[in-house]
């Protein structure tokens, strides 16, 4: 797995890159966790393009993620998810609960 | 063909049965469904048959018509489903953190069937429409 990070506007957006399978998801937790902790209170974009393969346990994760972002009064928001991604997160109806954009400047112009 | 399967291997396991569906015909993004399917069938084996122990799973595919079929099957625990759908329906959390696995593979596959006997295993068959090269 690969974070990338940058900030515009004072705002933080990460690229994250990889699979998130079973050999994988420690590390995708220990990355996203990380985060969390480094972005307390603030607004995190996830730019997803690079995430090519994630199961249900990354699934886990990211909702692990976005309410730990809540709990500490921040606030976590997808883009740019290829379609088969966006399609599990349909499926599992997730993208009710967590915001996703097509793009960062979409996401930019909605937080 | 019979696989003991622990956390370490659960990938090399799923990217070997991925390898076969493709040369059958399983591409693109029905090769994701595959994989997540795979992917979610294998887990729960190792997760809830064997509970994170290890155990043999045997798995069998073939193609049938425009239907590629998987058959994956485990040695474990097994399960009731009346007790399975009870402890589904008591959890109103829809932002938990686990409990998909099934429906993705529900969703992802074109036809599932799962047969499971407390105390023998379970297994789960699945069915994937072969992409019509013509």
């Amino acid at each position: 797995m690969k974070l990338e990070a940058k900030e515009l506007n004072g705002v933080k957006i990460i690229r994250l890159a990889g699979q998130v399978r079973i050999s994988t998801q420690n590390e995708f937790k220990d990355l996203l966790d990380s985060l969390v902790k480094e972005n307390e209170g603030k607004t995190v974009i996830m730019n997803m393009d690079g995430v090519i393969y994630m199961n249900s346990a990354g699934l886990g994760i990211m909702i692990d993620t976005y309410k730990k972002f809540k709990e500490m009064r921040g606030r976590m928001v997808l883009c740019n998810l290829l379609p088969d991604i966006m399609k599990l997160f349909e499926v599992t109806k997730l993208n009710r609960f967590i915001e996703i954009y097509k793009n960062e400047s979409e996401a930019m112009s909605k937080i | 063909m019979e696989f003991q399967i622990f956390k370490d291997n659960l990938d090399a396991i799923v990217d070997y049965s991925c390898g076969i569906a493709e040369e059958n015909g399983i591409r693109g993004d029905k090769l994701f469904y595959y994989r997540l399917a795979m992917d979610e069938i294998c887990t729960n084996s190792l997760k809830h048959a064997y509970k994170n122990g290890g155990g043999n799973i045997h798995i069998t595919s073939n193609a049938d018509g425009n239907y590629y079929i998987t058959e994956i099957r485990d040695y474990g625990c097994g399960f009731l489903f009346s007790e399975k759908a009870d402890r589904e329906e008591e959890s109103g959390d829809k932002l938990k953190n686990s409990g998909r696995g099934l429906l993705i593979v529900k969703e992802f596959a074109d036809k599932v069937e799962i047969n499971s006997i407390p105390g023998k295993g379970t297994t789960v068959k699945f069915y994937m429409k072969v992409a019509n090269n013509g």
